[in-house]
């Protein structure tokens, strides 16, 4: 499996890592190791097999709609680094990021 | 420059938040302007080593909207964790459903106002001036919390709204005039309340429209299409069809001046509507799906639909609004305005089928839900059911204008003093009637002196009386053939007023018109 540096920036950009010059390049050489590793299982005759989406063979897991009382905002907010009357306070935010 | 000849084509992106006691994952209770995190719990603040556990009633809403939309649903359907960054989203990835979503290729029909057709792209027009819109897909997510932008040197967050249940629909690109999108918005929105999914109310964010826009352009015998513009921030109907009405003219007015302004080659974007200014104004260019890292939700179960759950909640569906408007406008002949207005709101409509049942001519029940309940209920802020009158009572109103024993002026008089709480007799000189008493229509008609009056001496005073005081109308009415129509109609008209709603109309037309051919 080849992989560039691009590549591994790439991925850090979208997991918000800073990777240092020398970090990014090391990264490049273990990454590509762990893939090489993970295509073996591509020689697995899966052609049979259905597509597994969820690890254990549970479904339809659901509860019934009933509100309960959260744990309210004094002890919500007791771990924010910073917070400003009742909201949790955060690094400004330009963009707007919508659901 | 050559002719141009353009198309206008919009698929719709929707998030309806659906209406449930609890949030989606955990207990917290669904709030609306409560003070900030007074609604959270670990699991929706995103802390390590918490678990999500879906919520039923939000399930199965879901399929329910599934089915009003025509789609399949999915025997087998999951969960997705969408990666991205927000402080409004603590665990840094939203729950949704990415390649199996509950519902998926259904379709949509509304009245359209430019025409039947104009809306649909693959069999066009269908019976009675619908449009038909391919739905694509219809999942369930968690909402996110909200962003107090411009507070001080910070952005400041509220999660009470964070792991909320909503609905994205996504369209088809089936839309081609902004009225179309205007008119498939409002039709949603009804089909939301009709299935008590949501409420719906734009302003509260609780229906979210996001119009996706580009324009087809012919030129010189080949065509090119603009980059697709997702337009954020629209929240009113009229703010949608403005905003894709401005991106119609601006994507187009941009291709002349940058012929690589050209999809592929200049990149997809949102922008956000202002509406102070009628503009849409550029935000960022679209991420593209792989960027959200998709994978599947490990804490949470599939969800399966097999036949016999299908049908439980087939069971649970209405007739929707638009069937509905189309029986009432065909069965009692109303106008297809009023039937809309009738089937707005849904209690309304089954209480207006009630009424009927209840022996109320449809006519004049239409025409009294319309004009006289509908405007009662804008001044009490409600719905028509909202008022709190019942069928019966409904029926015996409409009944007793058919039959002549009061006018509709009357009528409209005595349905205010119907209304439980209301003032019983507000604008009457009549001694005032006590709170506790009869509400019945028969009894505040009489309480109130407006049963119409059939004698005729009575009736014949109020004429005279009218043409006392009125001698240019009668002068007119007798020898202006111009104005002749008019100041008799007039003279109708003081009539009525003279007796406070009480005459009968025929009997005053049927005097007057005697008295006018009397000789002077
Ligand atoms: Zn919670």
């Amino acid at each position: 499996m080849s992989l560039t540096l691009e590549d591994v920036r790439r991925v850090a950009h979208l997991a918000r890592l800073n990777l240092a010059e020398d970090e990014a390049a090391a990264y490049v050489d273990q990454l590509a190791s762990i893939l090489d590793y993970f295509e073996r299982l591509g020689a697995a005759p899966t052609a049979d097999v259905p597509p597994t989406v969820h690890a254990l063979a549970l479904q339809d897991v659901l509860r019934d709609d009933v509100p309960a009382a959260g744990c309210g905002p004094d002890l919500a907010l007791r771990n924010a680094p910073s917070a400003d009357q009742g909201y949790f306070k955060v690094p400004k935010v330009l963009a707007d990021g919508e659901a | 420059m050559a002719e141009l000849k353009t198309r206008l084509i919009v698929g719709m992106e929707i998030h309806v938040q659906v209406r449930t006691a609890s949030k989606l994952f955990c207990a917290c209770p669904v709030v609306y302007d409560a003070p900030p995190n007074s609604a959270v719990c670990p699991v929706c603040l995103g802390h390590p080593g918490t678990l999500p556990v879906m919520n039923r009633r939000a399930v199965e809403q879901a399929a329910l909207v599934g089915l009003a939309l025509n789609c399949t649903i999915a025997h087998f359907t999951k969960w997705d964790r969408k990666s991205y960054f927000y402080p409004d989203l603590p665990k840094n990835y939203q729950i949704s459903q990415y390649d199996l979503p509950i519902a998926r290729d259904g379709w949509f029909e509304f009245p359209d106002p430019n025409g039947a057709g104009s809306g649909a792209s693959r069999d066009g027009a269908s019976p009675s001036g619908l449009s038909r819109v391919r739905i694509r897909r219809a999942h369930l997510e968690e909402d996110a919390g909200k962003n107090l932008h411009d507070r001080g040197d910070g952005s400041l967050i509220d999660l009470n709204r964070a792991g909320t249940p909503l609905i994205e629909i996504v369209t088809e690109p089936d839309l081609h005039t902004p009225g179309a999108c205007y008119a498939f918005a409002v039709e949603l929105q009804r089909l939301m309340r009709h299935l008590g999914v949501s409420d719906g109310v734009m302003q509260r964010g609780q229906m979210r429209f996001e119009p996706n826009v580009n324009v087809a352009i012919e030129c010189d015998g080949c065509e090119i299409r603009t980059p697709i513009a997702e337009i954020k921030n629209l929240n009113s109907f009229k703010a949608i069809r403005n905003a894709v009405e401005y991106e119609y003219g601006r994507q187009v007015a941009q291709w002349r001046g940058d012929p690589e302004y050209v999809i592929g080659r200049r990149p997809n974007e949102n922008r956000g509507w202002n509406d102070a200014r009628g503009l849409t104004e550029y935000q960022r260019p679209k991420e593209a799906a792989h960027d959200y890292r998709y994978f599947p939700d490990p804490d949470l179960a599939p969800a399966t639909f097999d036949d016999a759950k299908l049908a439980a909640i087939r069971a649970r569906l209405p007739e929707l609004p638009a069937a509905r408007v189309r029986r009432l406008a065909e069965r009692f002949g109303l106008s297809a305005a009023d039937a809309e207005t009738i089937v707005d709101d849904r209690a309304t409509a089954d209480l207006f089928d009630e009424s009927i049942r209840a022996g109320a001519p449809a006519d004049v029940l239409a025409r009294q839900v319309v004009n006289v309940w509908a405007s009662l209920a804008n001044e009490h802020g409600t719905t028509v059911a909202g008022l709190g009158v019942g069928a019966a009572a409904m029926a015996e109103l409409a009944e007793m204008v058919r039959s002549g024993t009061v006018s509709a002026t009357a009528a409209a008089r005595i349905a205010a003093a119907m209304i439980p709480d209301a003032d019983p007799a507000p604008t009457t000189v009549t001694p005032h009637v006590a709170a506790a008493e009869d509400r019945s229509p028969q009894a505040l008609a009489a309480k109130l002196g407006l049963l119409q009056e059939k004698d005729a001496d009575a009736t014949q005073a109020w004429v005279d009386e009218a043409f006392r005081l009125n001698e240019q109308a009668v002068r007119d009415a007798r020898s202006n053939p111009k104005k002749a129509k008019q100041a008799a109609g007039f003279l109708r008209g003081q009539v009525m007023k003279l007796s406070e709603g009480r005459a009968d109309p025929a009997l005053v037309g049927e005097l007057i018109e005697k008295k006018l051919a009397e000789p002077t």
